[in-house]
């Protein structure tokens, strides 16, 4: 199994010790996270069902349906003209409606929890190089929110573990690679 | 004429050379060289984007499409923009996720990095390798176009096709030094001002093609309809892209397949192009990243709205006939289209004026596209190869930069020598390659990262040497390659000359195949493999990807 923080041995390991993975394991858990995460998920569904259905449905009215696209609308414009003009006016508007929803609906739920998991952004300590997980301050131990559902399956660390002075690729690396 | 364009391309490369020092001088380690140091903002990261994604093929080849082809050049260029708004949704996330490429987004949840990481390298330097060629190729193609305006004419003293390598070998010097020395800072100020310089140009030509219409955007497209001797047709789907080939319905079903196949990779491959995602990392956060791809979307909109009238109105004010025997696939519509509305407005002086201008702006394009490709595959081979394969995660930071410098310089170098082989070459369908690569090998492997908690590293390498290997395979076998003629004049249209034929599989797009192949690699990989799942990186990679909590 991963974890520790052993060292492994070459120079600068103190930069390399291995985390375990879990780092965010009770965030995950958070039941605000998981709306968050379902959100994300519904919108991104939604939203590229939407837009590619729409546009391959273009596609396949170019391709098929010539006689109904060549039909005239006003002048010299006919409606291939118009519904290609339409997939701009969607595109932008379906660009502004998820930048729209991620600013109200995802965004404050996403800032809230990364204040909770990182701690304040001016504590933070300078980088080191060669890492994967910037530092930050040892995020307080949240109790984790009373009723908070077990996760199911996988027996999770309560809180956030071990100092984040790590890198997540050296567990990688030493422990399994091979 | 051509001495005209010459001074107005090198007022742009003394601008972006100065940018470059300027950079070279603010470039301190890896965060500044991979990706600015994550200072731009939200809009200039996006005019930025637009700047790397608008290529010599779409200002070129889309109003040459349009010029010739009428509605089915404006039908591939939607393509382009639709696909945005894949990036739209997944830009987020992946900025949160990664670090500095592509590799970083993948590699993090997985249990074994290395192969993952090479997975990715292979992938990146590719797409960038194939799409540098068909823009070098491209620019060498261009100036022989500005020398061919004014038939006979030389170029400070060279034939056409001297000067078509020498112009090769230029480009490519260019890029490398804005690379090399300027790292992510240069290079995006080179795109934000050849941005800049691409809408300006554009809009001026718009206007002044719209003002020969009395702004009436009907009476233009009537004109072309007119002109183009289609009538109607032209401005209807069909005559480029799957057209109805009488009595052969074979034929025609592969021909609207092979249209599906192409609008499948443009639109699925935008969010896995190398040189894209690398720029996601350049602003502070995810907020500032989706601000930059709506930017982006809306300069991109915009310009290919304003394709139209480029093409509609070559088509009309140039005619077929004199595009087409400047260039059979029409990439000079929009430089004679230049040269006919600058003459109308201000005489033959006029006319050179904004031909030389619109030249110049081509040239800044294809510099401006070719540095980020570079960049991208350099920064990719730097740091997923050198430093977190072969240095096991912790080379020293100078150590990667120099690295990133000098691989900057092979795969420029790289590219020149190919594109130099090459330029006699058929290569305009690598553009379209490197999209379907793109689209099956980066893709299945980005979204399964992100949304599928079972996904492992075996997964992720399967699909991206499946999606890969698939396309080169179908493309290898593809009339693009071999065994597809001009009906009329019997020469050849494919890579390999006429009478070289072993094409198997009938689509010049592999995407529609591919695509689905990469994707079922990905899953077979994940289920196949005796790993186990990683639940608990999962968690910690969907956190990051959703809060931004510990993202750089």
């Amino acid at each position: 199994m991963v974890g520790g923080t052993d060292a492994t041995g070459r120079r600068g390991a103190e930069r390399g010790r291995r985390v375990p993975p879990g780092r965010y394991a009770a965030v995950a858990g958070d039941e605000r996270f998981r709306r968050l995460d379902r959100r994300f998920r519904r919108a991104v569904a939604v939203g590229a069902v939407g837009f590619l259905g729409w546009y391959f449905l273009y596609v396949a009215l170019a391709a098929f349906a010539r006689g109904f696209m060549a039909r005239p609308v006003a002048g010299n414009v006919n409606v291939a003209m118009l519904l290609g003009v339409l997939q701009f006016v969607s595109t932008f508007a379906l660009a502004a409606a998820f930048a729209a929803y991620a600013r109200r609906r995802l965004d404050p739920l996403a800032d809230e929890l990364r204040a909770e998991a990182d701690g304040p952004p001016d504590a933070a300590a300078p980088a080191a190089f060669g890492r994967d997980v910037p530092p930050g301050p040892v995020p307080p131990a949240r109790p984790a929110p009373p009723g908070r559902p077990a996760a199911a399956g996988m027996p999770r660390p309560a809180a956030p573990v071990a100092p984040r002075a790590s890198d997540g690729r050296w567990d990688v690396r030493m422990g399994e690679a091979r | 004429m051509t001495e005209l364009a010459f001074g107005v391309f090198v007022v742009f490369v003394l601008i972006t050379l100065g940018i470059t020092v300027w950079a070279r001088a603010n470039t301190r380690g890896a965060d500044d060289f991979y990706a600015g140091g994550r200072k731009f903002s939200g809009p200039q990261n996006g005019m930025a984007l637009a700047g790397d994604y608008m290529s010599a093929a779409s200002f070129l080849g889309i109003a040459g499409l349009i010029a010739l082809s009428g509605y089915d050049g404006f039908l591939y260029s939607i393509g382009f923009l639709v696909a945005w708004l894949l990036a739209l949704l997944l830009v987020g996330a992946m900025r949160n996720a990664g670090r500095f490429t592509l590799a970083d987004v993948l590699a993090q949840r997985v249990r074994r990095q290395p192969p993952v990481r090479r997975a990715a390298v292979v992938s990146t330097v590719t797409v960038s390798v194939f799409y540098l060629l068909a823009q070098m190729v491209g620019a060498g193609a261009l100036v022989s176009m500005l020398l061919g305006v004014h038939p006979g004419e030389r170029f400070l003293g060279m034939s056409a096709g001297v000067a078509e390598t020498v112009t090769i070998v230029v480009v490519g010097l260019l890029m490398i030094c804005y690379v090399m020395f300027g790292g992510m800072k240069g290079t995006t100020w080179v795109q934000i001002v050849k941005a800049v310089l691409l809408m300006g140009g554009t809009v001026v030509l718009t206007v002044l093609v719209l003002s020969r219409f009395g702004f009436d955007p009907s009476a233009m497209l009537g004109s072309a309809a007119d002109a183009s001797g289609r009538g109607d047709a032209f401005l209807s789907p069909g005559l480029h892209y799957g057209p109805d080939v009488e009595g052969d319905a074979y034929r025609t079903i592969v021909g609207k397949l092979d249209f599906f196949s192409l609008a499948l990779a443009l639109v699925l491959g935008t969010v896995g192009l190398p040189h894209i995602v690398t720029r996601f990392f350049t602003v502070p956060d995810a907020r500032a990243a989706r601000t930059s791809v709506s930017w982006s979307i809306g300069l991109v909109g915009a310009f290919y709205l304003m394709t139209l009238a480029l093409g509609f109105g070559a088509a009309a004010l140039v005619g077929r006939e004199e595009i087409v025997a400047q260039d059979p696939s029409g990439n000079t519509a929009a430089l004679q289209l230049a040269h006919a509305v600058g003459a109308h407005v201000a005489g033959p002086v006029g006319g050179d004026v904004l031909l030389a201008f619109t030249g110049a702006v081509a040239f800044a394009t294809i510099l401006a596209v070719v540095s980020g490709l570079v960049l991208a595959s350099s920064t990719s081979l730097a740091h997923d190869y050198f430093g977190q394969v072969l240095m096991f995660g912790r080379p020293r930071e100078s150590q990667e930069v120099a690295v990133a410098r000098v691989a900057a310089f092979l795969v420029g170098a790289l590219a020149i020598v190919l594109a130099v082989v090459a330029r006699n070459l058929n290569v305009a369908f690598l553009v379209a390659l490197a999209f379907a690569i793109a689209a099956s090998a980066n893709l299945p492997a980005i979204v399964l990262s992100l949304f599928w908690r079972r996904f492992n590293s075996t997964g992720a390498v399967a699909g991206i040497y499946g999606g890969l290997g698939s396309s080169l395979v179908l493309v290898f076998f593809s009339p693009v390659v071999s065994g597809k003629t001009d009906p009329v004049t019997g020469r050849s249209l494919s890579l390999f000359p006429a009478g070289v034929d072993f094409h198997l599989f009938p689509l010049e797009n592999p995407g529609i195949v591919s695509v689905p192949i990469g994707f079922a690699c990905a899953v077979a990989g994940t289920f196949l493999a005796r790993e186990k799942a990683d639940p608990l990186r999962y968690d910690d990679l969907s956190v990051r990807a959703l809060t931004g909590a510990g993202s750089h």
